[in-house]
């Protein structure tokens, strides 16, 4: 074995296990804490449903809006066209007399962040609630979402986010990702350290957002960038489970890569724009764990997947190169294959880490399904498969991907 | 205002991580001592069924019973088998090693030993059962720099497989120089470079491929095998 790529491969399993471990005995240490809280008054609320050419899916969103558990009339819906050159615009205008529709002009590196910002300034509620067009919230989400607001140092709580209607496979893979990575953030809260309010369907106090200055325009993850800014601002984000909200994700390999390789860049960027933040003692958890984590778990999933492929192909070209040797007479060498192995063989230490990273990875995902009320293999056990052993292999790629295009200065619009 | 930071949580994840490797590489260091008396035993086994061929070869030669060459030929090439396959994990095992290399390189003085008694022996054999088989001395280097060691590892027990009884391959690693034959035949074949072969008593230097060791062995069968005329 290359010794270099072996002491890579052993500082990931050493980074990767040392997470798990972590993460574990933050849910032995504060458990799952529960949700069932009641509201005892309707303090007025924005729903902002900022849209970029979304005409396919802009009713549906807007009619969700509309169709919330919530009285009429304690609260308002911005839809902000920020420049669509579709009919976006006129179906929101369909519904002008319900909603209030603004249009804005797309202008040179503008992002999300400026429509979102135009509702803002127009926002009469207490509370301000970003609603991607690609979004629907279940009917009772403000009835259960607002309750945790109790606390003056919570400026944002967020709903379970779960893939809709999930047909194809990277759907379906997406489908347990989203019910893990809410689970951990379930647990981020419990060290008040989430590092993003997604979307769809997150929850913010207005006064909150205005405190500290609104969206940042120009940044890519606008939604990542808030967040840090509330983190900064020493303001509480709390991740709920029982409360969901339903999207869209990417049905193909092709769209996934698109919509990790704007996340992981916008999370790349906006996180060195915040570098002093990292390991700062006065940002407790969030600097010490969550910050170096974004950089960390880019560089391991690309190591990674390096580290896969050259075990994937080294040994497959070595065995080409020798079977060219013997003018590929498979046949001889199938005619005597016998297996020699016993359990000597193995290697332990790599077995023992692996178990222990196994198990911890089983608890977490078992877990992650039974507070969401879902069952595991709801949606095939290929896919599950898939994304429990394979999923780090499309991060990587992405993370790869991200990497060129940052050393090729190539930085998406939208 | 500080926020709090969960050092307990972050010091115990380390010291429960560490504890998991430590774990791991002590249960490896057990298995490695179990791997050096799992190979010794085998050793020990070869070593008898070495004794028990000699005494074979003996009755034979000495009671003229060369009727009983193909048993005596079939335990030979079984007893040759299971040597091989046990080189080969042997090989392994000394790569992996951590705390008993030494253990290891003294445990592979012994496989070739027994290796060379059986080489000796094939020649004998060969000659009392006039056994239509080529013997092959394989000199090869266990330091990773010899890059073409794998490449001929491999085209040797590829015609290995195809020449089953017929060919015979006796491995010998250069570097094992606690061992004074491997040195004595080095010197007497004039070996320097690795890896190198020696069909019955011709010297090839570097990487043989196929087609040409299959030449040389085709060459020296007297009457020509199925596997000799398919290539040719």
């Amino acid at each position: 074995m290359n010794p270099v790529v072996n002491i890579v491969l052993w500082c990931v399993y050493v980074l990767s296990l040392y997470f798990a471990v972590f993460w574990f005995l933050v849910l032995v240490d504060s458990g799952v804490t529960k949700e069932n809280k009641k509201l005892n008054r309707f303090p007025f609320v924005t729903i902002a449903i900022p849209a970029y050419n979304e005409e396919k899916v802009i009713e549906s969103t807007i009619k969700s809006a509309l169709e919330l558990k919530y009285p009429k009339d304690r609260i308002e819906i911005i839809a902000v066209s920020h420049g669509s050159t579709d009919k976006t615009l006129s179906i929101m205008n369909k519904y002008g007399e319900k909603i209030k529709v603004i249009s804005i002009e797309r202008k040179g590196d503008e992002r999300k962040g400026a429509p979102m910002n135009a509702a803002l300034k127009l926002a009469k509620g207490e509370f301000f609630v970003c609603l991607d067009a690609d979004s629907i919230p279940e009917k009772d989400a403000l009835l259960k979402i607002l309750p945790h607001f109790s606390d003056r140092d919570v400026a944002c709580v967020l709903p379970s986010m779960k893939v809709d209607n999930p047909k194809s496979f990277w759907q379906k893979a997406q489908w347990t990702e989203y019910l893990v990575n809410m689970f951990y953030k379930k647990l981020m809260t419990n060290l008040n350290c989430i590092h993003v309010a997604p979307g769809p369907f997150s929850v913010y106090r207005t006064a909150a957002l205005r405190r500290v200055g609104g969206y940042d325009e120009k940044n890519l993850t606008e939604d990542l960038e808030i967040t840090y800014k509330l983190q900064k601002n020493q303001y509480r984000i709390i991740q709920l489970l029982d409360t969901q909200v339903h999207t869209k994700s990417p049905a193909t390999f092709k769209e996934l890569y698109k919509q990790r390789n704007r996340w992981f860049k916008g999370a790349f960027l906006t996180t060195i724009q915040y570098r002093k933040m990292i390991f700062n003692r006065k940002y407790g958890d969030f600097a010490m764990i969550q910050l170096p984590v974004v950089i960390i778990s880019g560089l391991l999933a690309m190591t990674l997947l390096f580290v896969s492929a050259y075990y994937a192909i080294q040994p497959r070209l070595d065995f080409l190169a020798n079977l060219s040797t013997i003018n590929f007479d498979f046949w001889t060498l199938l005619k005597n294959f016998s297996l020699n192995f016993n359990l000597f063989d193995l290697n332990y230490a790599l077995i023992m880490s692996s178990i222990f990273m196994l198990l911890f990875s089983v608890i977490i995902v078992y877990k992650s399904h039974k507070h969401s009320n879902e069952k595991l293999l709801e949606n095939g056990i290929l896919p599950f498969l898939f994304f429990f052993v394979y999923y780090y292999l499309i991060m990587g790629i992405a993370w790869f991907g991200v990497t060129i295009d940052l050393l090729t200065k190539r930085i998406q619009k939208w | 205002m500080n926020r709090g930071i969960s050092k307990g949580k972050y010091l115990l994840a380390a010291f429960i991580t560490v504890a998991i490797f430590l774990l791991g590489m002590l249960l490896g260091l057990v298995i490695e001592g179990k791997r050096v008396g799992y190979m010794q035993s085998f050793a020990d086994q070869q070593k008898l069924e070495y004794g028990s061929l000699q005494l074979q070869y003996q009755y034979i030669t000495e009671l003229g019973q060369e009727k009983n060459c193909p048993a005596v030929l079939a335990t030979f090439e079984k007893y040759m088998g299971t040597l091989v396959k046990a080189q080969n994990r042997l090989e392994e095992y000394e790569k992996d090693a951590k705390l008993d290399r030494n253990e290891f390189r003294l445990i592979k003085q012994d496989y070739t030993q027994a290796e060379l008694n059986f080489w000796l022996l094939s020649k004998k054999v060969k000659e009392i059962c006039k056994k239509d088989v080529v013997g092959v001395l394989y000199f090869y280097s266990a330091d990773t720099l010899c890059a073409d060691c794998e490449k001929q590892s491999f085209v040797l027990s590829y015609l290995k497989q195809k020449f089953n009884d017929k060919l015979l391959v006796f491995a010998i690693d250069e570097t094992l120089d606690i061992e004074p034959m491997v040195n004595i035949l080095k010197e007497t074949y004039n070996i320097t470079k690795y890896p190198s072969l020696v069909i019955e008593d011709k010297v090839f230097s570097g990487f043989v491929e196929n087609d040409a060791i299959l030449k040389e062995i085709c060459s020296l069968y007297s009457e020509p095998t199925e596997e000799c005329k398919i290539t040719s």
